[in-house]
C-alpha cells in the first residue's frame, strides 16, 4: 500500500513541531508533577471497586451473624493491639543497646498509612507508601516513623496525601550508627526491607546482629530512631579494602496498612 | 474517527500494563505499549500523525514511568518512522525481521545455556538478542537500497 509522500521541507517542519511538543509535554509533566498525580489516581480508581466489594461482603457477614462479626472485629482490634505492643517490646529491647544522652525529639503528629505501592515494592527500586495528615506541617520534607522505628521521609504531596519514600528506596539515604560508635551513611538497596552501607576502614566496630540507629546528622531523621539489624557483612573485591554491610530493616510495609505512624517535622 | 479506534486500542493496553504491574509479572510479560505500536504498524491501514503518537507516549509515561520520556520518545521515533516511509511493506517486513531475529536469538541462547548446563546469564539471554537486532537494523538501513534494486 502506498502512503502519502512527504517533501523534505514538510518532514523537517513535522520534526520541529514534534520536538516542541516533546519539550512542552516534558515541562508540563515536571512542573505540575503529573506523573505522581496520574499514578496515584490510577491506584485510587482501582481501589474503589475493591472497597465496594469489601463493604458489601462485610455488610452481608454482619447480616448473617452479628455475633460472629462482633467477635471478628474484637479479634482484629486485639491483633492491632498485639502488633503495637510487639513494636513497643522490640523497641525497648533495641533501646537497651543504645546509650544516648539526648532525648528522642517527637512532634507527635500521629496519622495512618493510607496507601502502599506494592507492585513497585516487589519488582522495582521505588518503594513508596502514602499517609494522610490531619494538619499541615511547616516543611514538605519530614521523617516518618512507626513508634521508634524509622520508616522513611516524605517526597511530595499528591492530592491530599504525602508520598513517603521508604528507607529501602534506592534514592534514600540515612545517617546511622550502632552502640559501639560505628557511623555510616546507609543507602536504600532497592530490595524489600534492605539498606546497606560501605566501610573502608579495617578497624570496624561492628558485628552481625548489631542494631543500628539514626544519628540525626542528616537533618531529617531525629537521633535515636531504630533502623535495623546488621545481618550480613560482605568483603568487596578490588584494590582497596571495602566491606558492604547489609542491614535488615525492622519496618515491614505489608503489615503496616492502616497502622499508626508519627511524623517528625 | 480513526483516532477513536487507536485510542480505544491504546486504553486496552493501558489496562493490560496496569494488571501486569499489579501482579508483578512485568518482567516476564511483553510490554503493552510496544505491542500497541506493533499493532498500529502492522494491522491498521492508516497511520495517525506523529503528534498523536507523542500524545499516546506521553500518557503511557504519566502512568507507568517516574518521569515523562521513555515511552514518549519511543512513540515519537515509531511515529516518525511509520509516517516518513513511503512504502508500508518495508516497515512491515522490517518488523517481521526484527521479531524473527529477536526470537531466534532468544531460543538459541536458551538452548545453548541448557545444553552447556550453565547458570542464568543475563547478558547472554537478554542483552545479546538486542545486540543482534541492533546489528540487523544497521545492516537493513544501510543495505536496503541495494536490495530494492534487485527486486
Amino acid at each position: 500500500m502506498v502512503q502519502r509522500v512527504l517533501s523534505r521541507r514538510n518532514k523537517l517542519t513535522i520534526v520541529f513541531f514534534a520536538l516542541l511538543q516533546l519539550i512542552a509535554f516534558g515541562f508540563l509533566a515536571n512542573y505540575f508533577q503529573l506523573n505522581s498525580l496520574a499514578q496515584r489516581s490510577l491506584d485510587r480508581l482501582f481501589n474503589v471497586p475493591q472497597n465496594i466489594f469489601a463493604q458489601i461482603f462485610e455488610e452481608y457477614r454482619e447480616f448473617e451473624s452479628e455475633r460472629a462479626f462482633t467477635l471478628e472485629k474484637e479479634i482484629k482490634d486485639l491483633e492491632d493491639t498485639i502488633y503495637e505492643k510487639d513494636l513497643e517490646i522490640e523497641s525497648l529491647q533495641n533501646q537497651k543497646r543504645f546509650i544516648s544522652s539526648t532525648v528522642l525529639p517527637k512532634t507527635p503528629q500521629e496519622t495512618y498509612i493510607s496507601g502502599f505501592r506494592y507492585a513497585d515494592y516487589e519488582c522495582c527500586s521505588k518503594h513508596r507508601i502514602f499517609i494522610k495528615l490531619n494538619q499541615e506541617l511547616e516543611n514538605q520534607v519530614f521523617a516518618v516513623s512507626q513508634g521508634d522505628f524509622a520508616i522513611g521521609k516524605s517526597r511530595r504531596k499528591v492530592f491530599d496525601e504525602f508520598e513517603v519514600a521508604l528507607l529501602s528506596d534506592r534514592e534514600e539515604y540515612i545517617s546511622i550508627k550502632n552502640s559501639k560508635g560505628f557511623f555510616c551513611i546507609a543507602k536504600g538497596s532497592g530490595e524489600p526491607q534492605r539498606v546497606f552501607c560501605e566501610n573502608e576502614s579495617k578497624s570496624g566496630f561492628f558485628e552481625e546482629g548489631d542494631t543500628f540507629f539514626s544519628t540525626g546528622f542528616d537533618g531529617i531523621y531525629p537521633e535515636g530512631l531504630i533502623v535495623g539489624n546488621l545481618d550480613d557483612i560482605e568483603t568487596l573485591e578490588g584494590e582497596n579494602f571495602k566491606q558492604k554491610l547489609n542491614i535488615q530493616l525492622f519496618f515491614d510495609p505489608y503489615k503496616s496498612m492502616n497502622k499508626k505512624v508519627i511524623t517528625h517535622d | 474517527m480513526i483516532e477513536i479506534r487507536y485510542t480505544f486500542i491504546f486504553i486496552l493496553f493501558l489496562f493490560y500494563s496496569y494488571v501486569v504491574n499489579i501482579f508483578g509479572i512485568s518482567s516476564f510479560m511483553p510490554d503493552g505499549f510496544i505491542i500497541n505500536i506493533l499493532i498500529m504498524a502492522t494491522f491498521l491501514n492508516k497511520m495517525p500523525s506523529v503528534y498523536y503518537f507523542i500524545l499516546l507516549g506521553f500518557i503511557a509515561d504519566l502512568f507507568f514511568s517516574e518521569i515523562v520520556g521513555p515511552y514518549m520518545f519511543c512513540y515519537f521515533l515509531s511515529g516518525l518512522y511509520l509516517n516518513f516511509e513511503s512504502l508500508r511493506w518495508i516497515q512491515r517486513a522490517f518488523l517481521e525481521q526484527m521479531i524473527l531475529v529477536f526470537i531466534l536469538s532468544l531460543i538459541v541462547n536458551l538452548l545453548l545455556l541448557t545444553a552447556n548446563e550453565l547458570s542464568f546469564d543475563f547478558q547472554r539471554i537478554v542483552i545479546n538478542p538486542f545486540v543482534n537486532v541492533a546489528l540487523w537494523s544497521i545492516l537493513f538501513f544501510t543495505q536496503r537500497g541495494k536490495w530494492l534494486k534487485n527486486i
